[in-house]
């Protein structure tokens, strides 16, 4: 008699899930009048009172004085003028409001891993910020710089700058974002870009989108990666400025007189291992006349 | 920098995080134990220890935080306890003529019926009252206890099964 129903269908019959003819059936079994009393019976039930008020002022009585905090308003890294390179700063309010750094500092790249096991290449000058709490439910960090990103399939990825947000859901991708000039590379999968006042702009892979000043262009790369990776940097018509900024990041060196360099795009390359044939690639093909100091610093010479 | 807009740590955050669920922390705990003074300090015990969390304990997060800390309190501190389960039963209505038989049956089923419930295991009878008391559906219980809606219509099941079986008098 017992095992006729399945192991869920008493719970079933009193939610009130039951089909019409399981219904009917049962309610002319044998048992069915005492499943019913038992069900009678409990709607009678009453719990011991309770009274709200009273509980929570007794509560309030049990719990522990509490020590005036001080408050720290923690301070965004990236309104920190990137001055000197700066070694991975903790601040810690408390365990949900500390955030984590990585910086790779002039001619450096770094490699690191987030809590969710994505990996973060950054570029030379470079500083990503997150907080590790809560990382895997939102996973959203703040670039200085640029960095090539490799995505774990996980809920949405975003990246956040001065100029603009890329969302993505597990891709691989670059994000640069210098003064004047802000660049998004999707090498797999797609992102999603957000600039103040722009519609947003869908990437898929292989395509690719910069703002430089005024100019705006969508392009297309056909590399997996970025070769900054691979130790040489690349560039696709790009303001020449940018690329002037990139070899002093790279070599880690101080060129004076940018702001003689004509408004011109470079199209090129250079290898990361030798200075020498870099600057001959970027001035002499683009025609700019340069010294170099005492120093060892680069001077570019009014036309 | 976007965390909580609601602070637990507020005095204001906090007491509607209490009102909203003291009184169902402490009947869970209640369902366990039987016992109203006992659930009554498990649950207070409960808040106060997310009252010196709050700082690490999200506003959305603060009904799981509650619940995980009673059920543990409760398993530590009343681990080898026999529990007797004593809850009070208002009479019905009595609209129709009631013959001191049929009130007296009435009363002997009733004491049955608890006994009955003290009988079944905890997790039986924890799902039991959640739903026949706190009128919860197996889903939210499910969610409560942590475990799967299927997992609670069995032991729902088991429990309708079980009692049916300890209780002898019925009405014919």
């Amino acid at each position: 008699m017992k095992q006729q129903y399945d192991d869920t269908f008493l719970a079933r019959w009193l939610a009130g899930e039951l089909r019409e003819k399981e219904l009917r059936d049962f309610e002319k079994s044998d048992d069915f009048s005492k499943y019913s009393q038992i069900v009678e019976a409990m709607e009678t039930v009453e719990m011991p009172s309770f009274d709200v008020e009273e509980n929570l002022q007794k509560t309030l009585e049990k719990l522990p004085k509490r020590v005036e905090q001080k408050r720290r308003r923690v301070i965004p890294l990236w309104s920190y003028a990137a001055a000197a390179s700066i070694a991975v700063i903790f601040f810690v309010y408390s365990f949900l409001f500390s955030t984590t750094s990585y910086v790779a500092g002039y001619a450096e790249q770094m490699k690191f891993d987030l809590p969710d096991g994505s990996k973060v290449t950054l570029n030379a000058d470079s500083e990503v910020s997150f907080k590790k709490y809560g990382w895997e439910k939102k996973r959203s960090l703040n670039l200085l710089g640029e960095a090539f990103f490799n995505v774990e399939k996980g809920n949405v990825f975003t990246v956040e700058t001065n100029e603009g947000t890329v969302k993505v859901l597990g891709t691989q991708f670059i994000v640069s974002s210098r003064d004047n000039f802000y660049n998004v590379i999707c090498y797999e999968g797609s992102v999603e870009v957000s600039i103040q006042d722009k519609p947003s702009i869908v990437l898929k892979k292989g395509e690719a989108y910069s703002i430089a000043g005024e100019m705006e262009q969508s392009y297309k790369v056909e590399s997996e990666t970025p070769d900054w990776l691979s130790h040489k940097s690349s560039f696709d018509t790009v303001p020449i400025l940018q690329v002037v900024e990139e070899l002093e990041r790279q070599f880690n060196l101080k060129i004076f007189g940018k702001e003689y360099l004509k408004n011109a795009n470079f199209t090129g390359s250079f290898q990361h291992d030798n200075l020498e044939k870099a600057l001959q690639i970027v001035f002499v093909a683009m025609d700019i006349s340069y010294t170099k100091n005492a120093n060892g610093d680069v001077v570019i010479k009014k036309d | 920098m976007n965390n909580s807009f609601n602070s637990v740590c507020e005095e204001k955050v906090y007491a509607k995080v209490f009102r909203d669920y003291a009184k169902d922390v402490r009947n869970f705990i209640f369902f366990k134990c039987g016992n109203s003074d006992q659930a009554e300090d498990l649950m207070q015990d409960a808040f106060v220890k997310l009252w010196k969390n709050c700082a690490k304990v999200p506003f959305e997060k603060a009904k799981a935080f509650l619940f995980t800390v009673v059920k543990n309190d409760f398993f530590n501190q009343v681990e080898h306890q026999k529990v007797v389960l004593k809850y009070q039963q208002t009479k019905r209505d009595t609209i129709n003529k009631e013959t001191p038989e049929f009130v007296l049956r009435e009363k002997e089923f009733q004491q049955e019926l608890n006994d009955a419930i003290n009988s079944l295991s905890e997790k039986q009878r924890e799902v039991f009252l959640l739903n026949r008391i706190e009128k919860k559906k197996y889903r939210e219980i499910a969610e409560i206890l942590g475990i799967s809606q299927k997992a609670v219509e069995k032991r729902m099941h088991q429990a309708m099964l079980h009692l049916r079986e300890k209780i002898k008098n019925y009405k014919i």
